[in-house]
Protein backbone atom coordinates (compact mmCIF):
# COMPACT_ATOMS: atom_id res chain seq x y z
CA UNK A 1 0.00 0.00 0.00
CA UNK A 2 2.60 2.52 0.71
CA UNK A 3 3.91 2.15 -2.84
CA UNK A 4 0.56 3.32 -4.25
CA UNK A 5 0.51 6.82 -2.20
CA UNK A 6 4.77 6.89 -3.06
CA UNK A 7 4.06 6.49 -6.89
CA UNK A 8 1.35 8.86 -8.26
CA UNK A 9 -1.01 7.33 -10.93
CA UNK A 10 -1.47 10.64 -12.83
CA UNK A 11 2.47 10.29 -13.37
CA UNK A 12 2.32 6.73 -14.21
CA UNK A 13 -1.05 7.45 -16.74
CA UNK A 14 0.74 10.36 -18.49
CA UNK A 15 3.68 8.34 -19.51
CA UNK A 16 1.64 5.42 -20.75
CA UNK A 17 1.15 6.28 -24.37
CA UNK A 18 4.95 6.11 -24.60
CA UNK A 19 5.23 2.49 -23.19
CA UNK A 20 3.38 1.46 -26.36
CA UNK A 21 6.38 1.49 -27.86
CA UNK A 22 8.66 1.28 -24.86
CA UNK A 23 7.33 -1.04 -22.44
CA UNK A 24 10.91 -0.93 -20.71
CA UNK A 25 9.96 3.16 -19.82
CA UNK A 26 8.87 2.00 -16.64
CA UNK A 27 11.18 1.07 -13.73
CA UNK A 28 10.87 -2.49 -11.49
CA UNK A 29 9.28 -0.31 -8.88
CA UNK A 30 7.06 1.26 -11.26
CA UNK A 31 5.83 -2.31 -12.76
CA UNK A 32 5.27 -3.36 -9.25
CA UNK A 33 2.93 -0.79 -8.97
CA UNK A 34 1.01 -1.14 -12.17
CA UNK A 35 0.92 -4.71 -11.23
CA UNK A 36 -0.95 -3.98 -8.13
CA UNK A 37 -3.09 -1.02 -9.19
CA UNK A 38 -6.58 -1.19 -10.82
CA UNK A 39 -6.57 1.92 -11.94
CA UNK A 40 -3.06 1.84 -13.46
CA UNK A 41 -3.89 -1.36 -15.13
CA UNK A 42 -7.31 0.04 -16.65
CA UNK A 43 -5.47 3.13 -17.91
CA UNK A 44 -3.13 0.93 -19.83
CA UNK A 45 -5.93 -1.64 -21.02
CA UNK A 46 -7.23 1.51 -22.30
CA UNK A 47 -3.89 2.14 -24.76
CA UNK A 48 -3.75 -0.90 -25.55
CA UNK A 49 -7.09 -1.52 -26.96
CA UNK A 50 -6.93 2.30 -28.52
CA UNK A 51 -3.79 1.13 -30.62
CA UNK A 52 -5.18 -2.47 -31.60
CA UNK A 53 -8.20 -0.45 -32.79
CA UNK A 54 -6.21 2.05 -34.67
CA UNK A 55 -3.87 -1.34 -35.96
CA UNK A 56 -7.30 -3.13 -36.77
CA UNK A 57 -8.02 0.10 -38.99
CA UNK A 58 -5.41 -1.06 -41.81
CA UNK A 59 -6.98 -3.49 -43.13
CA UNK A 60 -10.28 -1.14 -43.39
CA UNK A 61 -9.93 0.74 -46.34
CA UNK A 62 -11.64 4.10 -46.43
CA UNK A 63 -15.04 3.79 -49.43
CA UNK A 64 -13.10 5.63 -52.28
CA UNK A 65 -14.95 6.49 -55.91
CA UNK A 66 -13.50 4.43 -58.04
CA UNK A 67 -13.42 6.94 -60.44
CA UNK A 68 -10.12 7.64 -58.56
CA UNK A 69 -8.65 5.06 -60.39
CA UNK A 70 -9.35 5.81 -63.55
CA UNK A 71 -7.78 9.45 -62.98
CA UNK A 72 -5.16 8.29 -61.34
CA UNK A 73 -4.50 6.34 -64.38
CA UNK A 74 -4.88 9.05 -66.57
CA UNK A 75 -2.78 10.65 -64.79
CA UNK A 76 0.42 8.99 -65.36
CA UNK A 77 -0.46 8.67 -69.21
CA UNK A 78 -0.46 12.34 -69.31
CA UNK A 79 2.91 12.27 -66.67
CA UNK A 80 4.50 9.30 -69.50
CA UNK A 81 3.63 11.75 -72.24
CA UNK A 82 4.97 14.44 -71.12
CA UNK A 83 7.98 12.71 -70.28
CA UNK A 84 9.00 11.25 -73.55
CA UNK A 85 7.73 14.29 -75.64
CA UNK A 86 10.98 16.09 -72.90
CA UNK A 87 13.25 13.38 -74.02
CA UNK A 88 12.38 13.80 -77.38
CA UNK A 89 12.65 17.43 -77.54
CA UNK A 90 16.26 16.53 -75.53
CA UNK A 91 17.48 14.74 -77.44
CA UNK A 92 16.17 16.66 -80.83
CA UNK A 93 18.52 19.26 -78.79
CA UNK A 94 21.12 17.04 -77.62
CA UNK A 95 21.57 16.25 -81.62
CA UNK A 96 21.13 20.26 -82.75
CA UNK A 97 23.85 21.55 -80.34
CA UNK A 98 25.90 18.51 -81.61
CA UNK A 99 25.36 19.19 -85.53
CA UNK A 100 26.05 23.22 -84.06
CA UNK A 101 29.59 22.06 -82.48
CA UNK A 102 30.43 19.72 -85.46
CA UNK A 103 29.94 22.44 -87.72
CA UNK A 104 31.64 25.13 -85.71
CA UNK A 105 34.82 22.78 -85.35
CA UNK A 106 34.26 22.20 -89.23
CA UNK A 107 34.52 25.56 -89.71
CA UNK A 108 36.89 26.60 -87.30
CA UNK A 109 39.22 23.71 -89.23
CA UNK A 110 39.26 25.50 -92.55
CA UNK A 111 39.70 29.02 -91.55
CA UNK A 112 42.64 27.52 -89.40
CA UNK A 113 44.04 25.96 -92.58
CA UNK A 114 42.87 29.18 -94.64
CA UNK A 115 45.06 30.83 -93.13
CA UNK A 116 47.93 28.86 -92.39
CA UNK A 117 48.27 28.66 -95.94
CA UNK A 118 48.15 32.20 -96.97
CA UNK A 119 50.87 32.66 -94.33
CA UNK A 120 52.85 30.30 -95.60
CA UNK B 1 -8.30 -3.92 -54.26
CA UNK B 2 -8.85 -3.75 -50.44
CA UNK B 3 -5.85 -3.14 -48.05
CA UNK B 4 -6.60 -6.55 -46.63
CA UNK B 5 -5.96 -7.88 -50.30
CA UNK B 6 -3.10 -5.79 -50.93
CA UNK B 7 -1.30 -7.15 -47.60
CA UNK B 8 -2.29 -10.73 -48.72
CA UNK B 9 -0.72 -10.22 -52.32
CA UNK B 10 2.41 -12.14 -52.22
CA UNK B 11 5.77 -10.30 -51.82
CA UNK B 12 7.30 -11.87 -54.99
CA UNK B 13 4.02 -11.17 -56.77
CA UNK B 14 4.90 -7.32 -56.25
CA UNK B 15 8.14 -7.98 -56.02
CA UNK B 16 8.30 -9.04 -59.77
CA UNK B 17 5.90 -5.97 -60.65
CA UNK B 18 8.13 -3.34 -58.96
CA UNK B 19 11.32 -4.76 -60.73
CA UNK B 20 9.32 -4.66 -64.53
CA UNK B 21 7.59 -1.30 -63.70
CA UNK B 22 11.19 -0.11 -62.26
CA UNK B 23 12.55 -1.13 -65.66
CA UNK B 24 10.03 1.04 -67.74
CA UNK B 25 6.77 -1.18 -68.14
CA UNK B 26 4.27 1.38 -67.77
CA UNK B 27 1.75 -1.52 -67.74
CA UNK B 28 3.48 -3.17 -64.60
CA UNK B 29 3.02 -0.02 -63.06
CA UNK B 30 -0.39 0.50 -63.82
CA UNK B 31 -0.71 -3.17 -62.06
CA UNK B 32 0.97 -1.47 -59.12
CA UNK B 33 -1.57 1.25 -58.94
CA UNK B 34 -4.65 -1.04 -59.26
CA UNK B 35 -3.27 -2.95 -56.09
CA UNK B 36 -2.11 -0.53 -53.95
CA UNK B 37 -4.42 2.68 -54.66
CA UNK B 38 -7.45 1.96 -52.36
CA UNK B 39 -4.50 1.59 -49.35
CA UNK B 40 -2.81 4.60 -50.71
CA UNK B 41 -6.03 6.18 -51.20
CA UNK B 42 -7.16 5.19 -47.08
CA UNK B 43 -4.12 6.64 -45.93
CA UNK B 44 -4.34 9.95 -47.84
CA UNK B 45 -8.11 10.51 -46.79
CA UNK B 46 -6.42 9.65 -42.90
CA UNK B 47 -4.10 12.54 -43.12
CA UNK B 48 -5.91 15.15 -44.87
CA UNK B 49 -9.51 14.70 -43.17
CA UNK B 50 -11.20 15.52 -47.18
CA UNK B 51 -11.73 13.37 -49.87
CA UNK B 52 -10.95 16.31 -52.29
CA UNK B 53 -7.55 16.55 -50.70
CA UNK B 54 -7.21 12.73 -50.58
CA UNK B 55 -7.34 12.40 -54.15
CA UNK B 56 -5.21 15.40 -54.77
CA UNK B 57 -2.57 13.96 -52.43
CA UNK B 58 -3.02 10.06 -53.89
CA UNK B 59 -2.31 11.61 -57.43
CA UNK B 60 0.67 13.16 -56.79
CA UNK B 61 2.09 10.10 -54.72
CA UNK B 62 1.85 7.69 -57.60
CA UNK B 63 3.14 10.74 -60.19
CA UNK B 64 6.16 10.86 -57.55
CA UNK B 65 6.56 7.01 -57.54
CA UNK B 66 5.98 6.67 -60.85
CA UNK B 67 8.91 9.58 -61.42
CA UNK B 68 11.48 8.54 -58.88
CA UNK B 69 10.84 4.41 -59.04
CA UNK B 70 14.55 3.98 -60.68
CA UNK B 71 15.52 5.49 -56.84
CA UNK B 72 13.70 2.92 -55.17
CA UNK B 73 16.01 0.52 -53.84
CA UNK B 74 14.04 -2.36 -53.00
CA UNK B 75 15.20 -2.55 -49.28
CA UNK B 76 11.52 -1.49 -48.31
CA UNK B 77 8.76 -3.10 -49.34
CA UNK B 78 6.92 -1.28 -51.98
CA UNK B 79 3.69 -0.31 -50.11
CA UNK B 80 5.77 1.46 -47.30
CA UNK B 81 7.68 3.13 -49.78
CA UNK B 82 4.49 4.50 -51.20
CA UNK B 83 3.50 5.56 -47.60
CA UNK B 84 6.24 7.69 -47.16
CA UNK B 85 5.60 9.25 -50.30
CA UNK B 86 2.07 10.01 -49.78
CA UNK B 87 2.51 11.21 -46.03
CA UNK B 88 5.35 13.65 -47.15
CA UNK B 89 2.43 15.20 -50.41
CA UNK B 90 0.09 15.04 -47.66
CA UNK B 91 1.99 17.42 -45.16
CA UNK B 92 3.27 19.42 -47.89
CA UNK B 93 -0.77 19.49 -49.41
CA UNK B 94 -1.83 20.20 -45.84
CA UNK B 95 1.03 23.19 -45.49
CA UNK B 96 -0.08 24.85 -48.81
CA UNK B 97 -3.89 24.72 -47.34
CA UNK B 98 -2.96 26.42 -43.82
CA UNK B 99 -0.79 28.95 -46.08
CA UNK B 100 -3.67 29.72 -48.30
CA UNK B 101 -6.59 29.71 -46.06
CA UNK B 102 -4.78 30.74 -42.90
CA UNK B 103 -5.79 27.77 -40.71
CA UNK B 104 -4.99 27.65 -37.06
CA UNK B 105 -4.09 24.39 -36.60
CA UNK B 106 -4.87 24.09 -32.66
CA UNK B 107 -2.97 21.88 -31.25
CA UNK B 108 -3.81 23.07 -27.36
CA UNK B 109 -7.14 22.95 -27.15
CA UNK B 110 -8.63 22.91 -23.95
CA UNK B 111 -9.19 18.90 -22.77
CA UNK B 112 -11.93 18.65 -20.60
CA UNK B 113 -11.33 18.05 -16.92
CA UNK B 114 -12.93 14.66 -16.86
CA UNK B 115 -11.58 12.26 -13.84
CA UNK B 116 -10.55 8.89 -14.88
CA UNK B 117 -12.33 5.63 -14.08
CA UNK B 118 -11.85 1.64 -14.32
CA UNK B 119 -12.56 0.67 -17.30
CA UNK B 120 -13.44 -3.34 -18.05
CA UNK B 121 -11.19 -4.80 -19.99
CA UNK B 122 -10.79 -7.89 -22.12
CA UNK B 123 -13.28 -7.69 -25.10
CA UNK B 124 -12.43 -7.48 -28.58
CA UNK B 125 -12.70 -4.02 -30.83
CA UNK B 126 -16.24 -4.35 -32.11
CA UNK B 127 -17.48 -2.11 -35.01
CA UNK B 128 -18.37 0.68 -32.88
CA UNK B 129 -15.72 0.89 -30.96
CA UNK B 130 -13.62 1.40 -34.08
CA UNK B 131 -16.16 3.86 -35.49
CA UNK B 132 -15.61 6.08 -31.89
CA UNK B 133 -12.14 5.49 -32.83
CA UNK B 134 -12.42 7.14 -36.67
CA UNK B 135 -14.83 9.77 -35.41
CA UNK B 136 -11.87 10.75 -32.48
CA UNK B 137 -9.10 10.07 -34.88
CA UNK B 138 -11.23 12.58 -37.49
CA UNK B 139 -11.55 15.40 -34.91
CA UNK B 140 -7.64 15.51 -34.17
CA UNK B 141 -5.76 18.64 -35.50
CA UNK B 142 -3.89 17.58 -38.59
CA UNK B 143 -0.38 17.37 -37.38
CA UNK B 144 -1.49 15.22 -34.81
CA UNK B 145 -3.12 13.10 -36.37
CA UNK B 146 -0.63 12.53 -39.17
CA UNK B 147 1.88 11.22 -36.76
CA UNK B 148 -0.93 8.34 -35.05
CA UNK B 149 -1.96 7.49 -38.24
CA UNK B 150 1.32 6.76 -39.44
CA UNK B 151 2.62 5.24 -36.33
CA UNK B 152 -0.38 3.16 -35.03
CA UNK B 153 -2.10 1.82 -38.40
CA UNK B 154 0.83 2.19 -40.67
CA UNK B 155 3.43 1.20 -38.53
CA UNK B 156 6.23 3.72 -39.76
CA UNK B 157 8.91 4.15 -37.66
CA UNK B 158 9.63 7.18 -35.24
CA UNK B 159 12.45 8.18 -37.71
CA UNK B 160 10.69 7.99 -41.06
CA UNK B 161 7.22 10.13 -39.74
CA UNK B 162 9.92 12.29 -38.57
CA UNK B 163 11.57 12.59 -42.13
CA UNK B 164 8.49 12.53 -44.02
CA UNK B 165 6.61 15.20 -41.99
CA UNK B 166 10.03 17.55 -41.98
CA UNK B 167 10.09 17.37 -37.90
CA UNK B 168 12.66 16.34 -35.65
CA UNK B 169 12.25 12.12 -34.04
CA UNK B 170 11.90 14.36 -30.85
CA UNK B 171 9.12 16.26 -32.53
CA UNK B 172 7.28 13.21 -33.63
CA UNK B 173 7.25 11.12 -30.28
CA UNK B 174 5.50 14.79 -28.64
CA UNK B 175 3.18 14.87 -31.12
CA UNK B 176 1.85 11.30 -30.98
CA UNK B 177 1.97 11.23 -27.21
CA UNK B 178 -0.35 13.91 -27.27
CA UNK B 179 -2.72 12.67 -30.25
CA UNK B 180 -2.52 9.20 -28.01
CA UNK B 181 -3.70 11.02 -25.14
CA UNK B 182 -6.69 12.59 -26.89
CA UNK B 183 -7.75 10.28 -28.37
CA UNK B 184 -8.15 7.99 -25.26
CA UNK B 185 -9.74 11.13 -24.07
CA UNK B 186 -12.31 10.87 -26.51
CA UNK B 187 -13.04 7.46 -27.10
CA UNK B 188 -13.35 6.61 -23.21
CA UNK B 189 -13.40 9.42 -20.81
CA UNK B 190 -16.11 11.64 -23.30
CA UNK B 191 -18.46 8.39 -23.71
CA UNK B 192 -18.56 8.06 -20.10
CA UNK B 193 -19.01 11.66 -19.01
CA UNK B 194 -21.65 11.45 -21.51
CA UNK B 195 -23.04 8.44 -19.70
CA UNK B 196 -22.13 6.03 -22.33
CA UNK B 197 -19.76 3.27 -20.61
CA UNK B 198 -17.50 0.99 -22.69
CA UNK B 199 -20.12 -1.35 -22.81
CA UNK B 200 -22.11 1.10 -24.54
CA UNK B 201 -19.55 1.94 -26.61
CA UNK B 202 -18.19 -1.41 -27.38
CA UNK B 203 -20.53 -3.64 -28.36
CA UNK B 204 -19.79 -6.92 -30.17
CA UNK B 205 -19.78 -7.10 -33.67
CA UNK B 206 -22.83 -8.98 -34.91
Amino acid sequence: MTMLTVLPCDRLVELMPDLLDDPELLSIEEMDHVAQCLRCQAEMARFRRLRRTLASLRLRPVPADPGILDDLLEGLDSAAERRERHRIASRRAASIVGLAAATAAGVGGVLALATRRRSA
Amino acid sequence: MAAADVTRLGSNEMGTLVAEARDGDRGAFDALVRRTWADTYSLAFRLTGNAEDARDVCQEAYLRAYRGLRRFRGDARFTTWLYRITANCASTQLGRRRRHRHEELDEDLELSDLSPSIDPVGRSESASLRDAVQKALAALPPKLRAVVVLRDIYDLSHEVIAAELGISVSAAKVRLHRARHRLRDDVFLRSEAEGRTHDDVDRPAM
